[in-house]
C-alpha cells in the first residue's frame, strides 16, 4: 500500500514536472556544475550544471512511459500466442513453446542488449527491446490460464454452443485470465525499468542528453569521487520506482488471487 | 475405581480466523483408563481429531487457536506443560496414528528412515540396534519383507501397508497410549479387518490403553470397551460399548445407530439423521442437536439452554439430553 | 541406467534444437542491421578489401540459409570465427574471460542461495513477527534494487570511505566480494520470497504432524518441511544463475571484473558482431545446459520425481 503512495507520488511529478521545476532539465550552464544540494537546488547539480531534481523529475516521465509501452507491448504480444498456445494444444503448442524457450534461453536483459546491438541505441529501440525480453514471461502465464481455464464448464458450454475458437478467446478465457495478466504486467514493469535503465547506465540506452534515470547513473559513474550525489538521486529513483510497482503488484496479487504467488 | 491415565476436563478449542470463531471443541470431558479402548464416534468435523490433537499439543502453530482446559496425563496437566516435557511424551507415552496414511507419510524419505525417527526421537542407540528394532517393528504390523520394504519410499507402498507403517511407528515405543485417528477410513474394506487385528494385536502386546476415533460404529462395536460420542465439539453421550448399542440414551445416538443398514428384517430404505451438521462457526443455541432432534419437537429449553452430560441408568452411563427419561426403553 | 541415458540424450537433442534456433536469431539480427553488415563490422576506417574480406568470411553476401550452414559448419570446428576489432579467434577472446564470469555466477549463487533458503526458513517459521517483517521487506527491496546502484554505493561506502576493498579489477580474492554481494543480494530476495511461501505450504502438511507426533525437537520438523519444499526452491535457484548471468554484465561493468559480461558490452560499443554472437551462443548454451543440471537434480532431492521411466 506504501507502493501505491510512492506510485502515485512519481506519476504526480512526472506529470506535472514542468509545473514543479523553474529550471529546464537540458539546459547546461557549467558554471554552476556540481554544486552540492541547497535551496536552490535540492538535488544539486550535475557535471554539465543541470539541475538534478529537476532532471529525476522529467526523467520520471521517460521512465513510467518505458515500463508501461514496454510492458504493453510484451503483453499485447505475449499474451495472445499464450492463450492459442494453451488453448490449442497439440502442435500449434508445441512450435510456440519451442519458440519461447529459445526466448527464454536470455534473460530479458542480454535479450534487450543484443537487439539494442544490432538496432542502434535510441528511446524506442530500449522500449521495444524492453518489451520483447519479457514476452515470453506472458506468453507461459498466458498458456497456464487458457490451459487451466479450458477445463472451465463456461468453456465447454461455449463450445457446444457452437462458438467459434477465437470468439470462446477472446471472450470467456481473456475475461477470466485478465487479473493474473494485470498483475503480472504490474509486477513486469519493474523489471522493464530496471532493463531500459541498464540499458542507460551501460551507455547503450536512452542517449543524454535525455534525463533517463538510467543513463544519468552511468555518466554520475565517471565522477563518484567528486560529486556523490550525482549518483545517488537517480539511483535512488530507480530504486523507489521499481520498489513501488513490485509493492502494488504484490499487493494486487494477494488481493486477487493468493494462489499466484510464486 | 482405578486412577485414569488421561482425563481430560472442560477441553475448549475454538479456530479463530479473521471472520468468525469455530468452536471445535466446546466443553469436552472424559477419561481414559488403562488398558481400555475408548471409541470416540461422531460425524465428521464433531472435533473428534481435534480434542485428540490437542492432547499432544499438535494443532499446527500456523493457525489461531485458542484453548483452555486440562488435560491431565498421569495426573500432570498437558496444557501446562513445557516444550520439552511434551516432546518427552510424544511418541514415547502418547503416540499418534494419524488419520490419511496417504499423506502422513514424508514422501521424499524412506519409510524406514521414518520408522528409525520415531524410535530415535526418544532413546539413543548404535545404527545397527535401531536398524533391526525397525526392520522388527515392520515385521510385527505384518508388513512382508520387512528388511526390503524397510528401505523403500511411501510411494511404493499400498494404502495398507502404509497405515501398518504408521502403526508401526506409533507402538515403536511402547507407549501407554495410543490414538488411533480414523485408522480404517481412507482403506478398502477387505484390509479394514486386517488393520484392525495388528492394532488389536498391538495394543494386546504392550498393554496400551487407546483411544479410537472413528465414524464407523461396526469398528466401535468390534473393538471397543467404552464409548463417546460426539456431536458439534459437545459430548453427548458416553457409556459402555453394549450399553451404548443396545440402550442408546440419547437422540442423536439412537439416530446413528438407527441408520446403520439392517441386513435382516424388512426395512427397504436407509433411514439417515434428517437434516446436516452444523456449519461449526454458528452452532445453534442451547442445545445443538436440537434442530435436527425427533425428541425435541421444537420444545425451547433445547433452544436455550444447552444440556449437562448428566448419569442416567447405572453409574457410568452419562447422557446429555433434557428428555433423556422419554427415551426410556427406546432403541429396542 | 540406459533409461537414464535415453533421458539425457533426449534433453541434449532438445536442447541442441534450441541452440540452433538461437543461432539462427543471432544470423538474422546480423542480417537485419540496417545498412551494410559487412561495412559496420569491419568498421568506419576499413577498406574496401577488408569489407570484401569481411563479407566473404562471413557470408553475407550468400543467402541466410548458406550463412547459417557456414556458422554451423565452423561450429562444428569448433571455431566461433574471429574477432573484428582483436583480430583472434572468438574462442580464445572467451576462453580468457569465461572462467572470470562463472567464478563470479556461481559465487553471487551460493550467497543467494544459502541466505535466502536461511531468510525465507526463519520467515516462515516465525511467521508474523519481526524477522517475518523483515525478510519481506529485504525481499521486496532486493528484487528492486538495480543491480549497478548497488555496486556503486558498495564501492562508495567500502572502497572510498572505509578503504576496505579494492575498487575494481580482479586482483585478489577480497576483490570478488563485492560483486558477489551485489548479485547476490537480488538473488537472495527470489530465493527467500520463494522459501518462505513454500515453507509455508510445506509446515501445514499432515507429515509434518506426524513428524511433531513423533516428539522430535522442532527443527527436525522443519527440516521435514524444508527437503519437501526444496524442488520449487531448487527451480528458482537454478533460474536465478540464468538471471546472474545477465546481471552480471552490469556487475563486471561497474567493478571492472574482467569476465564475458564485460566482454559483452565492449563489443557491442566496437560493433563487433562475430564476438557478440560467440557470447550470446555461449550464454545460451550456459543457460540451456544449466536447466538440464537443474532437472537431474529434481529427481535427486524428490524421490517420486521420475524424469525417465
Amino acid at each position: 500500500m506504501i507502493g501505491i503512495f510512492i506510485l502515485c507520488a512519481f506519476a504526480l511529478a512526472a506529470i506535472f514536472a514542468p509545473l514543479l521545476t523553474p529550471y529546464d532539465p537540458t539546459a547546461q550552464d557549467l558554471a554552476s556544475a556540481f554544486l552540492p544540494p541547497s535551496a536552490a537546488h535540492p538535488f544539486g547539480t550535475d557535471d554539465l550544471g543541470q539541475d538534478i531534481l529537476a532532471r529525476i523529475m522529467y526523467g520520471g516521465r521517460y521512465t513510467l512511459a518505458i515500463g508501461a509501452v514496454a510492458v504493453s507491448i510484451a503483453a499485447i504480444i505475449g499474451v495472445p500466442f499464450g492463450l492459442i498456445s494453451g488453448y490449442a494444444g497439440g502442435a500449434t503448442d508445441m512450435v510456440i513453446q519451442r519458440i519461447t524457450d529459445i526466448l527464454l534461453a536470455f534473460n530479458p536483459f542480454l535479450l534487450a542488449l543484443v537487439l539494442v546491438a544490432v538496432f542502434g541505441v535510441g528511446i524506442e529501440t530500449v522500449t521495444v527491446a524492453a518489451g520483447i525480453g519479457v514476452i515470453p514471461q506472458f506468453i507461459r502465464l498466458a498458456r497456464g490460464q487458457a490451459l487451466s481455464l479450458r477445463e472451465e464448464v463456461y468453456v465447454e458450454a461455449a463450445v457446444a454452443f457452437g462458438e467459434s475458437p477465437p470468439a470462446i478467446l477472446g471472450r470467456h478465457v481473456l475475461r477470466n485470465a485478465l487479473t493474473p495478466i494485470i498483475v503480472y504486467a504490474t509486477l513486469n514493469v519493474g523489471v522493464t525499468v530496471l532493463v531500459a535503465a541498464g540499458l542507460g547506465f551501460l551507455g547503450l540506452g536512452v542517449q543524454p542528453p535525455t534525463p533517463e534515470w538510467g543513463t544519468m547513473l552511468g555518466t554520475a559513474r565517471g565522477f563518484i569521487f567528486k560529486a556523490s550525489y550525482q549518483m545517488t538521486f537517480p539511483g535512488l529513483a530507480i530504486f523507489l520506482a521499481v520498489l513501488s510497482f513490485n509493492l502494488v503488484g504484490d499487493g494486487l496479487r494477494d488481493a486477487f488471487d493468493p494462489s499466484l504467488r510464486e | 475405581m482405578p486412577e485414569p491415565l488421561l482425563s481430560i476436563r472442560d477441553l475448549h478449542v475454538t479456530f479463530r480466523t479473521r471472520s468468525e470463531s469455530v468452536r471445535a471443541v466446546d466443553g469436552v470431558s472424559f477419561d481414559v483408563y488403562p488398558g481400555e479402548t475408548l471409541g470416540v464416534v461422531g460425524e465428521s468435523g464433531a472435533g473428534k481429531s481435534v480434542t485428540m490433537l490437542s492432547v499432544l499439543r499438535l494443532i499446527p502453530p500456523s493457525t489461531r487457536v485458542v484453548t483452555s482446559g486440562q488435560v491431565l496425563f498421569r495426573g500432570k496437566d498437558l496444557m501446562q506443560a513445557s516444550k520439552r516435557e511434551i516432546r518427552e511424551i510424544r511418541g514415547r507415552h502418547i503416540a499418534l496414528i494419524p488419520q490419511d496414511p496417504m499423506t502422513c507419510l514424508d514422501p521424499v524419505l524412506k519409510v524406514g528412515r521414518q520408522v528409525r525417527e520415531a524410535i530415535e526421537a526418544h532413546a539413543k542407540a548404535p545404527a545397527a540396534e535401531t536398524y533391526r528394532r525397525g526392520v522388527q517393528l515392520l515385521e510385527t504390523v505384518g508388513i512382508p519383507e520387512p528388511a526390503r520394504r524397510y528401505t523403500q519410499f511411501p510411494h511404493e507402498y499400498s494404502g495398507g501397508m502404509r497405515q501398518r507403517a504408521m502403526i508401526a511407528m506409533g507402538i515403536a515405543n511402547a507407549p501407554s497410549l495410543l490414538i488411533a485417528d480414523e485408522p480404517t477410513t481412507a482403506l478398502d474394506v477387505t484390509i479394514q479387518a486386517q488393520i484392525m487385528d495388528v492394532l488389536r494385536a498391538a495394543q494386546r502386546e504392550t498393554r496400551a490403553s487407546m483411544v479410537l476415533i472413528t465414524h464407523d460404529l461396526g469398528l466401535i462395536a468390534e473393538m471397543a470397551d467404552r464409548v463417546v460420542v460426539m456431536y458439534a465439539g459437545h459430548i453427548v453421550e458416553s457409556a459402555d460399548v453394549r450399553t451404548v448399542f443396545s440402550a442408546p440414551r440419547h437422540p442423536y445416538t439412537l439416530g446413528l445407530i438407527g441408520s446403520l443398514p439392517q441386513t435382516t428384517g424388512n426395512e427397504k430404505w436407509l433411514r439417515p439423521i434428517p437434516g446436516s451438521p452444523p456449519d461449526l462457526a454458528n452452532v445453534p443455541s442451547g442445545c445443538p442437536f436440537h434442530p435436527r432432534c425427533f425428541l425435541s419437537r421444537g420444545r425451547e429449553i433445547c433452544r436455550t439452554a444447552r444440556p449437562e452430560l448428566r448419569s442416567v441408568g447405572n453409574g457410568a452411563h452419562r447422557s446429555a439430553c433434557h428428555f433423556v427419561d422419554e427415551l426410556e426403553g427406546a432403541g429396542r | 541406467m540406459s533409461a537414464f541415458l535415453t533421458y539425457l540424450v533426449r534433453r541434449l537433442v532438445a536442447a541442441g534444437v534450441t541452440l540452433l534456433g538461437v543461432i539462427l536469431v543471432m544470423v538474422l539480427l546480423v542480417r537485419a542491421l540496417p545498412g551494410d553488415p559487412a561495412r559496420i563490422i569491419a568498421g568506419l576506417l576499413a577498406t574496401p578489401e577488408q569489407v570484401a574480406q569481411v563479407r566473404l568470411s562471413m557470408g553475407l553476401d550468400e543467402p541466410v540459409p548458406v550463412q547459417y550452414w557456414r556458422y554451423l559448419v565452423n561450429l562444428a570446428h569448433g571455431s566461433l570465427g574471429t574477432s573484428a576489432r582483436f583480430g583472434t579467434t572468438v574462442l580464445s577472446e572467451i576462453g580468457h574471460r569465461l572462467p572470470y564470469t562463472i567464478v563470479l555466477a556461481v559465487f553471487g549463487t551460493l550467497f543467494g542461495a544459502v541466505f535466502g533458503i536461511a531468510l525465507g526458513v526463519l520467515a516462515a517459521t516465525h511467521k508474523g513477527r519481526w524477522i517475518d517483517a523483515f525478510g519481506s521487506m529485504l525481499g521486496v527491496a532486493g528484487i528492486s534494487m538495480p543491480v549497478y546502484w548497488l555496486g556503486i554505493l558498495l564501492i562508495v561506502l567500502f572502497s572510498v570511505q572505509l578503504k576496505l576493498l579494492p575498487i575494481g579489477g580482479a586482483g585478489s580474492a577480497s576483490s570478488l566480494v563485492m560483486p558477489t554481494l551485489t548479485l547476490g543480494v537480488f538473488s537472495m530476495a527470489v530465493v527467500s520470497r520463494m522459501t518462505r511461501s513454500t515453507m509455508l505450504d510445506t509446515l501445514d502438511q499432515d507429515y509434518v504432524r506426524t513428524v511433531r507426533a513423533k516428539g522430535v525437537v522442532e527443527w527436525v520438523a522443519v527440516r521435514h518441511a524444508l527437503h519437501n519444499a526444496f524442488i520449487p526452491i531448487l527451480t528458482v535457484i537454478g533460474l536465478q544463475f540464468g538471471t546472474l548471468l545477465g546481471g552480471a554484465v552490469l556487475t563486471e561493468t561497474v567493478f571492472s571484473w574482467p569476465g564475458i559480461g564485460q566482454l559483452l558490452v565492449q563489443s557491442i560499443n566496437n560493433r563487433d558482431f562475430p564476438l557478440v554472437q560467440g557470447i550470446v551462443f555461449v550464454f545460451a548454451a550456459m543457460f540451456i545446459v544449466l536447466n538440464i543440471i537443474t532437472d537431474l537434480l529434481y529427481s535427486v532431492v524428490d524421490p517420486r520425481v521420475r524424469l525417465y521411466r
